[in-house]
């Protein structure tokens, strides 16, 4: 409700008077209903005013008026309203309208229809939501609508291990496709280091050790299955009926599975999205990630394309298996987005362990040679391996979907269009997850689906928050990541200090492999808040985890130094870094000159 | 170079500043260099001061006469000991290789040998590179024993028997603890963490005796490098002072690995036996191992540094008294780091040395920071948060003197603020209540790691300590899953965290994290646990997926609910 703080902290608020003139201009016998409702909420105002904690969506027209009339304000918080209809009234459609286009009062939305809810009322459709899609959003939301009380139907396609237009499986691409299997083989990939790492401390090995890929695989899938059953019974337990088939919208209130048609108050899509091959000459003999997971065998050499994290994480995991790996990037550098220091550093890193970057090729055609090997055609040269993996994007899941029967606009990306509650343009239709293609996170689909079962049916209007997300890329050594990189902080703050240190861990010390950590914090020389951590070396997913709830809770650099590090740790580090490897000021805010001042990098000991 | 003391009277006790000062060879000379010795003079030196550092010859087993640059933690602590963990750990990586694919055809096989001599050299690097780091500094290094003659004067005597004086205007005693041996028949046949780090053969069958983190710690190293070990305890839980439900899983891991736990019992005689050495237990049972461990606790090392010759005063446990800025009851005479037994960890120690540099050469007067870093010891000795009607207000003030006064752990200016609160009128015993209550907690933050395998860290209260000192009720959050690794490698070892909030304030009074990476996972989390942050704060940051940190901020659910009477309800 801080809009309503926003709005009557201006003196003369033309766009709400422009509103309360609409809102007084209803049909007659709605607007007899709402009058005597706003006399009513203006009469209970007096009484409750003394105990202003929580107050219908009446009253806040009583506050609104008394806003007029003393010309002073008073924050109002709503969570469950009820108006003196005695029907539940959502104030989300009001509240979103109002802070998206800032018009004022939706009358529309206002009125008692009470057709946002998990209400028990009678109703004519088979299930309050029918989500299509069981991802990791997708069973979030129903699972959070069912625990509020909300008649829940979930669609899904069968199983199988690469996705398609017939094939899918609950738990979705983070479970069978994503994260999950991934993180397995990285952890399969990791050993070798460890093997590396262990003779140091005064192990060996009378043979070498041997990789066999199909008892990784199995296990994986094995895994996989699991991961399925545990999902297929949270659903369950949730009470959430799990339709099997392709969800389809028929039209704004119906879903069509397999031919049989489910009505729904609701429809949330959760589709997810899936990885694209550009279209050159020979892209049927390329694999994406869904194939790559699931290979019969290793290849001994592949080619891989894209500098994006999903290429260096594939990399990462078949080096470490002792394939020959070559990456085709088109950029002069991997990880567009990424904190310029980290992009260098991560190339380097990964150059070490013998992967072959190819920067600012771009593959033009894929070759089946006659030995059964591929090339990858680029303007300088031709690269022969076993395999070639195309990791070159996502794309919404947004075909055939029956959105455009539905009237759900898409954006220019073929990305479902939503607003801030991930409401699509059609009342009762939501989407969220990778569909959206906001920010492609498990996570963060976590917290949109929840933010949507609460708006939609706890009646209580919840925004997804997406400031300061960490995430982690799982290269050998991995990546983390929260805030602002150096370049994006210093052009919305203008003045930051950068603080960074490069170190070699313990473990190599003895190991003496050539291992490095970087780490650097962005703070805002202003505030002194940390607005930015970028790392790279082992754990550091793990250790940001801590720091990214500091960083959301917006602590300052001197909280980070004050508290006592914890001896020996690579994370110590980041409380003890005292002096600022450079302060970017920007002088002159009309020249916009950078001044980059070098200090010394903090001692080591 | 410009002095200010808090309390000018102390300067003229001196007499050393101004017109007709004496001429001291040193500004400062440093008796120890280990982490606070070494840090202590670097920022000096930094300052401007002229500084001298006396070490004792390096070896990697400290006794009278050895020691060497870097101490406890770089040469016999910290350090190795993580060196050894790595080493014991990969045993663990091999086997969970098995399941994702990995054959390992033929032995493998550990070279204790092999292990030590690397480790030696890397401590020995480490020692090189203190000196290097102190030469830089301009600060003049003795090897040698060094004894406090008088209030200005130190003697080095050096390892071949010259000895040399020198005379210095303020002398900083950081000569750091040593462990003890228990004092039962027997006890010589036994050996500490120090020798634990540099055995010359690796013991198969090893005894220790103790429960706290070392022993919990060379438990793991050694079951993890294929050892037999037998642990024994009083307690009945290993780590006490710990959260006593994450106490208990770490003796399940423990026990996991292998490693035979035994609480509630006592090593009461060692013999030497053919083949090894005889531990009977008070139970009257007997074990044989090639090493007996003593893991009972240390003690600062006061003896032969001449502290008797100008009469510094020690503590009941033999450690040196010192004020808040470090100051012994002797003017010229400084002490930091274990030697005060404040709070004995390496980044304290390096707290305190800056604290006192600072104050002392830089005119900047800087007390070290305890409140947020309170020990446990802070909350074993602090009455009850609860106050009953009997007691007094006069009680209660005395209560919170003796605490605060006694243990420096909270600024002078708090007991007056409440002395001025007690005489307004109509002040109640709640009142104050509330006004400790809210200068004490949430500031004060404990951040503790034990290198157990998988390890455990802790920050900040446990729930014991939680139900004991807070007035609200807490909610406890716990989640105990497998790790994801091990849903391959089929290794039956769950992860467990805990997140212990006040209902009232949503505050997280603590958290403690027990599987891989926990050390450095709770590093964020205390940052946020000292700045105050609430529950709420935990969930609205998103995780990062797949780690386990995730779980942290994936919370939603308290497992139940404790009231300050202890009551236990479920949510």
């Amino acid at each position: 409700m801080g809009w309503i703080v926003a709005h009557f902290a201006t003196p003369v608020c033309n766009p709400f008077i422009r509103s309360l003139v609409g809102w007084l201009r209803p049909s007659l016998a709605g607007g007899i209903r709402r009058l005597v409702g706003w006399l009513v909420g203006w009469g209970a105002m007096a009484i409750t005013a003394g105990m202003s904690k929580c107050v219908g969506a009446a009253c806040v027209r009583g506050v609104v008026m008394k806003e007029l009339v003393l010309g002073r304000h008073q924050c109002v918080h709503t969570s469950v309203c009820t108006n003196f209809y005695g029907t539940r009234l959502s104030v989300r459609p009001w509240n979103s309208r109002a802070v998206s286009t800032r018009q004022g009062f939706n009358v529309r939305s206002m009125s008692a229809t009470g057709e946002n809810g998990a209400h028990k009322e009678p109703t004519d459709y088979d299930y309050d939501l029918v989500a299509i899609g069981a991802g990791s959003g997708g069973v979030r939301a129903a699972r959070f609508a069912a625990q509020f009380g909300a008649k829940v139907a979930v669609c899904e396609m069968p199983f199988a291990p690469i996705s398609s237009d017939e094939a899918g499986g609950v738990g979705g691409t983070c479970v069978l496709r994503g994260c999950v299997p991934k993180k397995l083989l990285v952890y399969a990939a990791n050993f070798p280091h460890d093997f590396e790492s262990s003779r140091g401390f005064g192990w060996s090995f009378e043979a070498e050790p041997k990789h066999d890929w199909k008892t990784l695989i199995t296990n994986k899938n094995a895994e996989l299955n699991r991961l399925i059953g545990v999902y297929k019974s949270l659903l369950q337990k949730s009470g959430v009926d799990l339709i099997e088939g392709r969800g389809k919208i028929a039209d704004a209130h119906t879903v069509e599975v397999k031919g049989k048609k489910i009505t729904a108050k609701h429809i949330l899509i959760s589709v997810g999205g899936r990885a694209t091959v550009p279209n050159i000459p020979g892209k049927e003999h390329v694999i994406t990630s869904d194939e790559a997971l699931n290979l019969p065998e290793r290849p001994n050499k592949i080619c891989i394309v894209g500098g994006g994290y999903i290429a260096l994480e594939f990399a990462g995991i078949f080096a470490g298996l002792g394939t020959e790996v070559h990456v085709f990037v088109r950029q002069p550098k991997v990880l567009r987005g990424f904190d310029e220091e980290i992009r260098d550093f991560i190339a380097a890193q990964l150059q070490a362990q013998g992967i072959v970057f190819h920067f600012g090729e771009t593959p033009t055609a894929v070759e089946k040679n006659n030995d059964g090997t591929y090339s990858v055609v680029t303007d300088s040269g031709k690269e022969v391996s076993d395999l070639v993996m195309f990791a070159t994007g996502r794309a919404p899941n947004t075909k055939d979907l029956g959105l455009e029967d539905a009237g759900v606009k898409l954006n220019k990306q073929g990305a479902i269009e939503v607003d801030s509650f991930s409401k699509t343009n059609v009342e009762n239709i939501w989407a969220i997850g990778d569909v959206t293609n906001r920010i492609n996170l498990t996570p963060v689909a976590l917290m949109e689906g929840m933010a949507m079962a609460k708006t939609a049916f706890g009646n209580e209007p919840t925004k997804p928050d997406y400031r300061y997300i960490a995430s982690a890329v799982f290269t050998q050594p991995p990546i983390a990541t929260v805030g602002y990189t150096e370049e994006a902080a210093v052009e919305k703050f203008g003045d930051i200090d950068v603080y960074t240190s490069t170190f070699r861990p313990m473990k190599a010390t003895l190991s003496g492999l050539p291992e490095k950590t970087f780490m650097k914090i962005i703070v805002d020389a202003a505030s002194d808040k940390v607005v930015g951590m970028h790392m790279c070396g082992d754990e550091t997913p793990e250790i940001m985890q801590g720091f990214a709830v500091a960083v959301k809770a917006g602590l300052t650099k001197k909280q980070f130094d004050s508290t006592v590090g914890i001896h020996p740790t690579a994370a110590e580090e980041l409380v003890t870094m005292r002096t600022p490897t450079r302060k970017i000021r920007k002088k002159n805010e009309e020249s916009g000159t950078e001044d980059k001042s070098q200090a010394p990098a903090s001692a080591a000991y | 170079m410009p002095r200010t003391f808090p309390q000018p009277q102390q300067e003229d006790l001196h007499g050393d500043n101004g017109p007709g000062a004496v001429d001291y060879e040193y500004d400062l000379f440093v008796i120890g260099a280990g982490s606070g010795g070494v840090r202590a003079s670097r920022t000096a030196a930094g300052f401007g001061a002229k500084v001298a550092i006396c070490e004792l010859p390096f070896s990697p087993i400290s006794t009278e006469v050895t020691g060497g640059l870097g101490g406890t933690c770089v040469l016999r602590g910290c350090v190795p000991k993580k060196i050894l963990m790595y080493a014991s750990a990969f045993s663990a990586e091999f086997q969970d290789s098995k399941e994702f694919g990995w054959n390992k055809n033929g032995d493998i096989t550990f070279d204790w040998k092999h292990l030590i001599a690397n480790k030696t050299k890397e401590i020995s690097r480490l020692n090189g590179v203190y000196k290097k780091l102190l030469s830089g500094s301009k600060v003049d290094i003795y090897e040698g024993a060094a004894k406090i003659i008088d209030l200005h004067t130190v003697e080095v005597q050096e390892i071949g028997g010259n000895s040399k004086r020198y005379s210095t205007k303020r002398i900083l005693v950081a000569t750091g603890s040593r462990a003890v041996l228990l004092d039962i028949p027997g006890k010589e046949l036994a050996i500490t963490s120090d020798e634990g780090l540099s055995l010359e053969e690796f013991p198969k069958r090893v005894v220790i005796v103790g429960g706290g983190y070392i022993a919990v710690e060379f438990a793991g190293i050694y079951g993890g490098m294929g050892a037999d070990v037998n642990v024994f305890y009083r307690k009945p839980y290993p780590l006490a002072g710990f959260d006593e439900e994450m106490s208990t899983h770490v003796a399940n891991n423990l026990e996991g690995r292998g490693i035979k736990c035994h609480p509630h019992t006592n090593i009461v005689k060692l013999e030497k036996v053919a083949g090894g050495i005889k531990a009977t237990s008070n139970t009257g049972e007997e074990y044989e191992a090639d090493a007996v461990m003593f893991a009972v606790g240390r003690k600062p090392t006061t003896k032969n540094i001449g502290l008797e010759n100008v009469g510094v005063e020690l503590s009941a446990t033999g450690a040196i008294k010192v004020d808040e800025y470090s100051r012994t009851n002797v003017p010229s005479i400084w002490a930091i780091g274990d030697v005060t037994n404040r709070m004995n960890l390496t980044p304290v120690a390096i707290m305190e040395a800056m604290c006192f540099a600072k104050t002392e050469f830089a005119g900047n007067p800087t007390k070290p920071d305890y409140v947020n870093i309170a020990s446990a010891v802070f909350w074993w000795v602090l009455p009850p948060m609860h106050l009953d009607k009997e007691v007094t207000a006069f009680r209660f003030v005395m209560i919170v003197r003796y605490s605060m006064c006694a243990l420096n752990f909270l600024e002078h200016a708090t007991v007056d603020q409440c002395m001025l609160l007690l005489l307004l009128k109509n002040v109640n015993l709640y009142h104050i209540s509330v006004i400790f209550h809210k200068l004490t907690l949430g500031r004060k933050l404990t951040c503790d790691v034990s290198g157990s395998q998988p390890p455990l860290s802790v920050v900040g209260l446990t729930e014991e300590q939680a139900i004991k000192r807070v007035k609200n009720d807490i909610l406890v959050y716990v989640s105990s899953f497998n790790p994801m690794k091990n849903t391959i490698s089929g290794r039956n070892e769950k992860s467990v965290m805990k997140i212990i909030v006040d209902v009232k304030t949503d505050k997280v009074l603590g958290a403690a994290v027990l599987g891989p990476d926990a050390a450095e996972i709770i590093q964020g989390v205390a940052i946020a646990l000292k700045s105050g942050a609430t529950k709420a704060q935990f969930d609205d940051t998103v995780g990062i997926h797949p780690t386990a940190a995730e779980e942290l901020v994936t919370m939603r659910t308290a497992t139940r609910r404790v009231t300050p009477k202890g009551e236990v309800f479920k949510v």
